[in-house]
């Protein structure tokens, strides 16, 4: 297990160098004039190009322009100023970042305590009403996409309770009532998305590990249903849970960059949307690679996790 | 002689028993998957057939009638330059299937040639190309494919590819996890035995047997592509104005008129999940067919 945990680790560092190559790559090698596209098309004075290349650092090599960037980013001002109204990225990020983990992790819990307990009761239930009403929310909520239903989320609310959440964000500490009115909706959209994956996978685990000679030993020396349920199959049951998890978590986050827009909530992935629109590519890079970090480092914490709950695990 | 007529009659049903049979079989077997097989010929059918089925064209603006509520004229109501919803969403299921159906094309032909030439040659190839893969995966896909459409402009040719690059990785990594374990097998040492190249080994060999799980991927890709073509135009980053796509629609729809015209936001949608529906529920029968052993992953 140490080996695992040893190249676990190791490898994080290559990934993430490499990752950001892609994202700098992606942002800075594919056609188009950056300096034309600021200045917009008609009527453009050579000087003014050259000036704004100049100051953007464009006449630089790429590798030194990534170089530049990637220090940026590792001693914390994250690549400069945005193109168009020259905010410090830091600033944007330092503002966006917690936002974007006060959903995810709210989504998360909700996500836990619904999904785990409806798949098990599912899988108990198995062919009865309990599991066709599950499953075919699980149907229901794998089949909408999730902006979709936060549109109707946003309209029911409106025309049923003529209410509408906040417009304005306000932080957890200043207003934890407004925050909470308006990170829950975001929250339950993604945490339904995500709990119909998660209560499928719990159900089936759950299924498999009821078949096994161990559950039926267990029930045989005489112990209670409600002691084998918990002791034997929920903790055998969970434990792939909890990698699934983690690998769809980046589903979670792709999610949050839309809903993040249709809720105005000032997150990460708000923040990308809105560089998107104005072409800002600064911002677009930095504010993604602080969610590819976020993701990779998930990811390895999860794997971690995974290492010491179940220690048949080895490093393939 | 009674025999033989037996087992002549035999023969002939197994002749007669070709893929209708088969079809018949898996509707049995799999009544969801049927329903969702039927969905999707429906979608084809509404995509090749637009041009008969709208009741205007989709880019007619009758402005004196903009936000009609549904009716008799309007099915599924008007929009705000008076553009009947009904055949835009009828078009819109073009755009849909195109996007979807080439960008799993194109990231299942990408990956699975990486994912095998990966497993086969191994050594330092592999290990570069898997830490790629880790690499792009560790791109939230949306975002992936948004950085890419802001890169290279937003068409629908370039959300067709942002979105099969950011579906790549996930081939990739099934369709090397499969090849491994058929380089293994006996068909491929004899084939290097008898002196085959690598490049026939390759397609022939290894390739060939690694298909199923892969499609089986593609298949459950499919309904994922067809939201992220959604998504993007959603953000106003996919297919461009004035071409219907449902994403684009729903854009419109949120945009200030979502309780004056709630249709706007119903009817695309509504499309858009029959068919992410329609791909979810045949790509899991498909997966259960194909690969039992993949069930509820």
């Amino acid at each position: 297990m140490h080996r695992y945990v040893m190249r676990r680790l190791v490898l994080f560092v290559p990934t993430l160098f490499l990752a950001s190559l892609l994202v700098f790559t992606i942002m800075h090698i594919l056609p188009g004039d950056v300096a034309l596209a600021i200045l917009g098309t008609d009527n453009v004075n050579m000087r003014d190009v050259e000036n704004i290349r100049a100051q953007l650092g464009l006449n630089n090599p790429l590798p030194t322009q990534y170089g530049e960037w990637a220090w940026g980013m590792l001693k914390g001002d994250f690549g400069g100023r945005s193109l168009v109204d020259r905010e410090p990225i830091r600033a944007n990020i330092g503002r966006r970042f917690p936002v974007t983990i006060q959903l995810a992790v709210l989504t998360i819990a909700i996500t836990l305590l619904v999904s785990l307990p409806l798949g098990v009761i599912a899988a108990l239930k198995q062919d009865r009403w309990p599991d066709y009403v599950i499953r075919s929310m699980t149907i229901l909520g794998l089949a909408m996409p999730n902006f979709w239903v936060a549109l109707l989320v946003i309209l029911g609310l409106v025309l049923i309770f003529s209410w509408g959440p906040p417009v304005m964000y306000r932080n957890f500490w200043n207003s934890p009532s407004t925050n909470f009115q308006i990170m829950i909706w975001p929250a339950l959209v993604l945490a339904w998305g995500f709990s119909s994956y998660l209560v499928r996978v719990t159900r089936a685990q759950v299924l498999e590990v009821l078949r096994q000679d161990y559950v039926r030993t267990a029930h045989s020396k005489g112990l209670a249903t409600r002691t084998v349920i918990t002791r034997h199959v929920m903790r055998n049951a969970l434990i792939p849970v909890i990698t699934l998890l983690g690998t769809h978590l980046d589903a979670t986050l792709g999610g949050s960059v839309i809903l993040e827009s249709i809720f105005g909530v000032p997150g990460v992935g708000q923040g990308i949307v809105q560089g998107a629109n104005y072409r800002d590519w600064p911002v677009i890079q930095s504010l993604a690679m602080t969610l590819v970090f976020i993701t990779l480092t998930t990811n390895l914490i999860v794997d971690l996790t995974y290492a010491f709950i179940d220690p048949r695990i080895q490093y393939k | 002689m009674a025999k033989i007529g037996v087992v002549r009659a035999g023969v002939g049903l197994r002749a007669k028993r070709g893929w209708t049979w088969r079809v018949w079989v898996f509707c049995r077997k799999k009544p969801l998957g049927a329903l969702g097989a039927v969905l999707l010929i429906l979608m084809a059918f509404t995509a090749i057939f637009a041009d008969a089925l709208e009741n205007y064209d989709p880019l007619y603006q009758d402005t004196p009638k903009q936000l009609t509520a549904p009716g008799r004229e309007f099915w599924f109501g008007s929009d705000v330059l008076g553009r009947d919803v009904y055949s835009r969403v009828i078009h819109g299921s073009r755009v849909s299937l195109y996007v979807g159906l080439m960008a799993v094309l194109i990231s299942t032909a990408i990956g699975t040639t990486v994912g095998v030439a990966s497993a086969y040659f191994g050594g330092w190839l592999d290990l570069g190309i898997q830490r790629v893969i880790d690499a792009l995966q560790g791109i939230p896909g949306l975002v992936l494919a948004l950085a890419l459409v802001v890169a290279l402009g937003a068409s629908l040719n370039n959300v067709t590819i942002a979105i099969a690059i950011a579906y790549i990785p996930r081939v990739t990594r099934i369709a090397r996890a499969q090849a491994l374990s058929v380089i293994q097998e006996d068909y491929v040492l004899a084939a290097r035995a008898v002196g085959a190249r690598a490049a026939r080994i390759i397609f022939r060999h290894v390739t060939i047997n690694s298909l199923t799980p892969v499609i089986v991927v593609a298949a459950g890709l499919l309904g994922n592509a067809i939201v992220t073509e959604a998504a993007l135009s959603f953000l106003g980053l996919g297919v461009p104005p004035p071409f219907p796509s449902w994403g684009q629609m729903l854009q419109a729809g949120a945009r200030g008129y979502q309780e004056a015209a709630p249709w706007l936001t119903i009817f695309p949608g509504l499309a858009l999940t029959v068919g992410v529906f329609g791909f979810n529920l045949f790509g899991d029968a498909l997966r259960d067919t194909l690969d039992p052993r993949l069930r509820g992953r």
